[in-house]
């Protein structure tokens, strides 16, 4: 389950990595910003193991993709 | 930290490492072999006799666009060697098509060549790494191996967590003794933690190769307004068009020459013409620098301006990137690849990834141990259905892969010549070998069939050096494998020895700790070992 609400946080904070390390003036930045989704991924799938029930889990992921999606898009604007 | 936390981590780690064990069994031993793969088709395929070839490879391309004036596809112009091999071209229609090499025979005329990029033996190991061997197309079993990549992510940091109350206790203790699960898992912790970074590296890296299209896919629709196609287009230089005819770019020793002086350190070995009657066309021109991270398993890649000889990218440019991103980028990928230092390196990686595919044997043999236990302390004798299938698939899988890329190398080198397709002998030696395995560990049952699957897997990798034994001493009597010994085999020879020299052993002390009743035959199937403790 954190493996699938993990992804679209993960996705969410590569975009915030992009948008708030200056954007787009390093031309490898675009790949870079593509292989840090697999650490973030994992950490998060990992430390959802910690939360004490299947309930506060979610809550936590979608609580933190909603921030993450609320800051991207403040940014990216 | 809490004991149901550690045991929450224990039964995640076992359930992920379980299903995706068996994959990376495959995927390590085949890409430590492909760490070899330019030896090991050098080893397993004769070259064409060129002798007399030209070594003018401006000629050899001005030849190929003359006889050849319709639209260019997909070219590559891979340079002549120091060591004496002459250039050739590899074109194909498109990216992925099938390929056809050509070169100047003595006389200046266009030649030929048998064979292809796709054909290539080590290709084949390569191929088998990639998809974790399952028979599947590379498109579809690339996302799997990238889910359990992610997977064997998750088991490794859950494995951690399990080992942490007792590390430095337990680390270098392995108790070889009466109690096989104990010996089993010291050495799987063992193993684990003195290769976990080279481990964790792996991981992260294989689930980015699988899963990269999803990615870039879900990221152009979230993070980048535009699209990911604007980012790209931002990070492209900004550039003169270029003549739309190939004919009409530098010549490639003018191009190589430019390239040398401007990079000192990097070799150019290939050209790679990209976006032929295209403004915005290119090459990319793969060169060698061992002192650095490379792009690629063998070579960097610097991006050239077909009408200046100028760098129009120096991100893949080994040891001379020109953005911090970049020499990051390539770091990823050169440890993937081993891509640094040279033969010590790869041949590093090799003993890194036959001990990570032992990771995950050792790691399946504690959950058939463990499995059997527990039902045993519930008062059952024999071993429950799926616990017998696991046990036989597992060895039949990993012992499997082994024999079958060793039969696939020794098989090419024999029957290429005779003129079959390379894909025929290649996939039909593998898997013929492969599955013979399974059907075997299946009738005999997992404790007895694996000295003897680990007997045949020496054999059959003995029969690599044996085949260059046979082309040293007597040629004559096997003229088909025939060969003079290229510095390359070496590798292939000396690691195949090894490989035998392990299994046999592996064989014997398998084979010793067979129990032993009188009057029944050996290890009947899904019997248990008898197990004081």
């Amino acid at each position: 389950m954190s493996t699938v609400l993990g992804f679209p946080l993960s996705i969410l904070l590569s975009g915030l990595a992009y948008h708030l390390s200056g954007g787009d003036a390093d031309p490898a930045k675009y790949q870079v910003v593509m292989w840090i989704v697999a650490p973030i991924w994992v950490t998060i799938i990992g430390l959802s193991f910690l939360a004490p029930s299947r309930r506060a889990c979610w809550l936590w992921l979608v609580g933190a993709s909603l921030l993450a999606w609320l800051v991207l898009d403040r940014v990216i604007r | 930290m809490k004991a149901k936390t550690v045991r929450d981590y224990l039964s995640v780690h076992t359930w992920t490492g379980i299903l995706c064990g068996m994959m990376l069994f495959v995927a390590f031993y085949a890409g430590a072999l492909s760490m070899f793969e330019v030896e090991i088709t050098r080893w397993a395929q004769v070259d064409q006799d060129r002798r007399g070839a030209s070594r003018d490879a401006d000629a050899l391309l001005t030849r190929y666009l003359s006889e050849n004036p319709g639209p260019v596809g997909q070219l590559t112009l891979v340079l002549g060697t120091a060591d004496g091999s002459p250039p050739y071209l590899e074109a194909s229609e498109g990216r992925r098509g099938p390929s056809q090499r050509f070169d100047l025979d003595a006389s200046g005329s266009l030649r030929r060549l048998a064979g292809s990029a796709e054909g290539e033996t080590g290709d084949f190991v390569d191929t088998i790494h990639r998809k974790g061997g399952l028979p599947l197309p590379l498109e579809v079993a690339e996302p799997v191996i990238g889910f359990v990549s992610l997977g064997y992510a998750i088991a490794l940091i859950s494995g951690i967590v399990v080992l942490l109350p007792s590390l430095v206790r337990d680390l270098f203790t392995v108790r070889i003794g009466r109690n096989i699960k104990r010996m089993w898992l010291d050495l799987h912790n063992l193993i684990g933690v003195a290769s976990l970074p080279f481990h964790l590296v792996i991981a992260l890296t294989a689930a980015i190769f699988g899963l990269h299209d999803w990615i870039y896919g879900a990221q152009s629709a979230v993070i980048y307004p535009g699209g990911l196609g604007s980012a790209v287009a931002r990070a492209e230089p900004v550039r003169e068009p270029v003549p739309l005819d190939v004919r009409a770019w530098l010549p490639p020793s003018e191009l190589v020459s430019r390239a040398r002086a401007a990079a000192p350190g990097f070799e150019p070995v290939g050209l790679s013409y990209r976006g032929a009657g295209k403004a915005d066309g290119t090459i990319f021109m793969a060169g060698t620098d061992d002192r650095h991270f490379t792009r690629a398993s063998r070579y960097g890649v610097a991006v050239v301006d077909p009408a200046t000889g100028g760098f129009l990218a120096r991100t893949y440019l080994p040891g001379q990137e020109d953005t911090t991103a970049a020499s990051f980028l390539n770091s990823f990928f050169a440890l993937h690849f081993g891509s640094y230092g040279g033969p010590p390196v790869r041949l590093l990686y090799v003993l890194l990834g036959v001990l990570g595919a032992l990771l995950f044997y050792t790691g399946n043999v504690l959950w058939i141990e463990s499995r059997t236990r527990r039902l045993r302390q519930g008062g059952q004798i024999e071993r429950p259905r799926h616990v017998r299938w696991v046990a036989a698939l597992n060895v039949g899988v990993c012992l499997g892969c082994v024999a079958g890329l060793s039969a696939a190398i020794v098989a090419s080198r024999w029957l290429l010549p005779g003129g079959h397709a390379p894909e025929l002998i290649h996939q039909g030696s593998y898997y013929a070998v492969f599955a013979l395995f399974i059907v075997y560990a299946f009738a005999r049952g997992a404790a007895a069939a694996t000295p003897v699957l680990l007997a045949a897997a020496s054999l059959v990798t003995a029969l690599i050096p044996l085949t260059s034994l046979v082309s040293e001493i007597a040629p004559e009597a096997a003229p088909v494998v025939a060969r003079s010994y290229a510095p390359g085999f070496i590798y292939v020879d000396l690691l195949s020895v090894a490989g035998a020299a392990l299994l046999g052993w592996m064989a014997l002390q398998t084979w010793r700790r067979l129990p032993r009743t009188p009057g029944q035959p050996l290890g009947v199937a899904g019997r248990p070992p008898p197990q004081p403790s």
